[in-house]
């Protein structure tokens, strides 16, 4: 049996390796595809590894080679060549002398890579009258300077290479040299073997990036795979009421719960819970009149239900998407985790002796006083469950608003997601739900965890996240505060997360729902509630300011701040 | 305790420690410390905020007493505390006592470690009252004109859970240090491990491609003081390779996957 090395066995370190070098974050995704010629994203620093190779191979670093080589190219290759008038072979030795400079250029900075690649360059078995052999040979001479070559041809152009090494950097480089040297191959009259395109080292990539004609091709394909996507989302197999009558439901999936397949081979099997006969109910909920300073008894109506499932593979689209952002966060989580030991001081039994009350008591003594006796100390471990954090969303419509290309409800959704995993790891409690209202009639509470559920069944909710109506934010403070107050926990934290000041269709006050959230949040420190505040819009922070006072709110515009909002948000409430 | 059975000398910094200024650190603490301004520095581990307070401590001739701060440490560490003895009760000054008695530069290190409630006893010698009350001695110490208070800290993850209250930050003139430029680092490396400038260079190299990692994996970057270490072992006779493992990638992680990129990293430029 051949025996095989896996790419994720290695590639966590491939990219460590490679920020270690180059100060830049790769990311290394496998290609499933029969084709193992590695090949690149450039733009957004993606390396595409073929997912597993023999052993032989990886026995050579191939790995670490390919990485590297392709990782010098997104570093050094800035040129794009129009395939336009160019043959076969000219477009093979510019791809060649490409390849060349920018492994060139990377060996100027770290010499040490020149091992990794040579040891691909072995020419025992090489034809030696095929233009591919040739340009083999070639490769290996330019970067093994202890290696002479009898053809012509090769030491020719190692000289025209090594009499250039002034203007590596500039970008007629490769053209030049690439033509200059096609020419006199062509000459030769020697053919390519495949007629097709061939890649003459093994561990270099498909330089697709170089070619206009690719760069265009590749997003095409990109843009079909993405319309396949959207046109699959819709046809799903449900399951119906009764659980036998299988039904393929073309168009917006909204209702019910159950088990859908998608009709594609590799489709994900995904279930939903039970639809629960409580899971839809109404609470009224008093509101704040600052004019005339009274609550309002049963003034707003709110409906609780629960959100709908999407698709775990989505899910871990968008954690793929932020995956440098979540590596932190884990990172940080894994930290929180292990501050849970505390000593206990001046205690009347324990394990150790506690100096300073014991020279205490020795003094009492000697006064002829009466000594304390609790005079040990003691290492505890703090109670797991400390902590419970609600996070409640502002589900309005004007989350639907567009910022540099991200809707605020995706930005919501996706930190929200980062959010609970890291509490899932910091091992926190913790419960999600989000508000919408529409008069005070209608405040829809939607529910995507609760307490009592673990996320990694609940987080496919999140795809739920959907701005509409307005922005009711005191009924949907107090309903929060409602389960959040019958926690079992030292430190009761319930979150906002929000994109402006409240407002409803049928309050034309501005200052009304505003006092209205302050007389809310307000409340929640006589049931042992701390309140925090996350804006995701500058705007509207002098009301939010108004609402959860000063030091309690923090302004997120960016994702990638996230990780020091949070740590922000532990350091005020987390801390033990 | 009384003023005079206090040895002073032991206080003194004997040789003039090795200490590159990377910018004008050194004039800054002068300056600040003419004013009897305490100086607060901040910086990763390991880049030289320890060597850099004994290097002023000896350019201006002043004592040094350093308190490597800990969780457990409680105010009575800092300022003292009775203990008995065969008489009695005997009153024991504590670091921070002896140095506000003598003049001494005080410096506290790693002063996140402690906690908050220990770093607040040093509120009244760092503003303009520079006074120390004994509460369980009821004695008031007025600090010694040639006094000076300095905290160093590392803001990187630890002060994530750890941090300074503002009212303790805002009474410090504050110094940032990071590790020296690489031209800088090569010449410290050199000096201090007795390696050539080539392999000093190839060191720093390393260090540079770690630092990197700072944040991806890694908490903190490679110290100039493992450098030196590194440094220290090739001179020794080790293997290079070899001494940099020792000395700067197995103290860094235990991760399997980070150990393994920084080993490669580390063939890639030694060769």
């Amino acid at each position: 049996m051949k025996e095989l090395t896996e790419l994720k066995t290695c590639h966590r370190s491939i990219e460590f390796y490679l920020r270690a070098l180059w100060n830049t974050d790769f990311n290394i995704q496998s290609i499933k595809s029969p084709t193992t010629i590695p090949y690149s994203n450039i733009a957004e620093n993606q390396i595409f590894l073929p997912e597993c190779i023999s052993d032989k191979l990886q026995k050579l670093n191939y790995y670490y080679a390919a990485a590297t080589h392709i990782s010098a190219h997104t570093v050094f290759s800035k040129q794009t060549y129009d395939v336009k008038d160019l043959n076969l072979m000219q477009r093979s030795l510019i791809d060649l002398v490409e390849d060349l400079r920018v492994e060139l250029l990377a060996l100027n900075v770290f010499p040490g890579l020149r091992k990794i690649w040579l040891d691909f360059h072995n020419l025992e078995q090489d034809d030696t009258s095929s233009a591919i052999g040739l340009m083999k040979r070639l490769s290996r001479s330019v970067l093994d300077s202890n290696y002479y070559d009898s053809s012509q041809w090769v030491e020719k152009g190692k000289k025209l290479i090594q009499n250039n090494l002034y203007k590596l950097e500039s970008k007629d480089f490769s053209r030049e040299l690439g033509l200059s040297l096609a020419n006199d191959l062509g000459q030769m009259r020697l053919p390519l073997n495949s007629g097709g395109y061939e890649q003459v080292i093994q561990y270099r990539d498909d330089n697709r990036h170089l070619w206009y004609e690719h760069i265009e091709q590749h997003q095409h394909i990109e843009i079909i795979k993405n319309n396949e996507k959207a046109s699959l989302d819709n046809k799903k197999l449900v399951e119906t009421d009764n659980g036998k009558k299988v039904d393929i439901v073309d168009g917006d999936f909204t209702a019910g719960e159950g088990m859908y397949i998608n009709r594609k081979k590799n489709a994900v099997l995904e279930f939903r819970n039970k639809k629960n006969s409580k899971n839809s109910s109404t609470i009224f909920y008093p509101e704040w009149d600052y004019k005339s300073a009274v609550l309002k008894k049963k003034w707003c109506k709110l409906n609780e239900k629960q959100a709908n499932a999407g698709s775990l593979d989505k899910l871990n689209h968008i954690l793929l998407n932020h995956k440098f952002t979540f590596e932190r966060l884990k990172n940080l989580a894994r930290k929180l985790q292990v501050v849970k030991q505390q000593r206990v001081r001046k205690i009347p039994e324990g394990d150790d002796n506690d100096y300073a009350p014991m020279i205490d008591s020795m003094i009492s003594i000697r006064m002829n006083a009466t000594p304390d006796t609790r005079v040990f100390i003691r290492n505890e471990y703090r109670q797991t469950k400390s902590l419970a954090i609600s996070i409640l969303l502002d589900l309005s419509e004007s989350t639907n608003y567009v910022i540099s290309g991200v809707s605020i409800s995706q930005t919501l959704r996706d930190a929200v997601l980062l959010l609970g995993e890291t509490l899932t790891i910091a091992d926190e409690q913790f419960s999600i739900a989000g508000f919408s209202s529409n008069g005070r009639h209608e405040i829809n509470y939607i529910n995507f965890k609760s307490f009592t559920e673990p996320f990694s069944q609940t987080k496919a909710r999140l795809l739920d996240i959907k701005g509409q109506y307005s922005t009711r934010l005191g009924a949907a403070i107090r309903h929060t505060a409602q389960s959040l107050t019958q926690q079992n926990a030292a430190k009761k934290l319930l979150l906002v997360i929000t994109d402006g000041a409240p407002s409803d269709i049928d309050v034309y006050d501005k200052q009304y729902l505003e006092h209205d959230s302050w007389h809310a949040v307000s409340s929640l420190y006589s049931k042992g509630i701390k309140p925090f505040c996350l804006n995701l819009d500058s705007r509207s922070d002098a009301a939010i300011e108004h609402i959860f006072g000063k030091g309690r709110f923090e302004t997120l515009e960016q994702m990638n701040k996230l990780p020091e909002v949070l740590s922000s948000i532990y350091l005020k409430y987390g801390r033990h | 305790m009384s003023k005079q059975s206090i040895d002073m000398n032991q206080y003194f910094i004997d040789h003039k420690p090795y200490y590159e200024s990377v910018g004008d650190e050194v004039e800054l603490y002068q300056a600040a410390y003419q004013i009897r301004m305490p100086v607060m520095l901040k910086g990763p581990t390991g880049c030289g905020k320890s060597r850099f307070v004994e290097y002023m401590a000896h350019k201006l001739g002043r004592p040094l007493i350093t308190v490597a701060c800990n969780e457990d440490m409680m105010a009575s560490d800092l300022v003292g505390r009775y203990l008995l003895d065969k008489e009695g009760t005997k009153w024991q000054d504590g670091p921070l006592t002896i140095a506000a008695r003598i003049g001494a530069i005080c410096y506290l290190d790693e002063i996140v470690e402690a906690r908050q409630d220990t770093t607040v006893i040093i509120h009244p010698l760092t503003d303009h009252r520079r006074t120390l009350p004994l509460e369980k001695k009821g004695e008031l110490i007025a600090a010694h004109p040639d006094f000076q208070l300095v905290i160093s800290y590392n803001p990187g993850y630890q002060s994530l859970m750890k941090d300074l209250k503002q009212s303790t930050k805002q009474r410090f003139g504050a110094l940032n240090f990071d590790y020296p430029d690489e031209s800088i680092e090569i010449r410290i490396v050199a000096k201090e491990s007795g390696v050539d400038t080539d392999i000093a260079a190839k060191l720093v190299k390393i260090a540079h491609c770690a630092r990197n990692l700072k944040g991806h994996g890694l908490d903190e970057g490679v110290s100039t003081r493992l450098l030196v270490y590194a440094g220290q072992l090739i001179s020794k006779g080790v293997e290079p390779k070899t001494a940099c493992l020792m000395s700067m990638v197995t103290p860094l992680t235990d991760d399997p996957d980070m150990l393994e990129s920084l080993t490669t990293t580390i063939s890639t430029i030694l060769e």
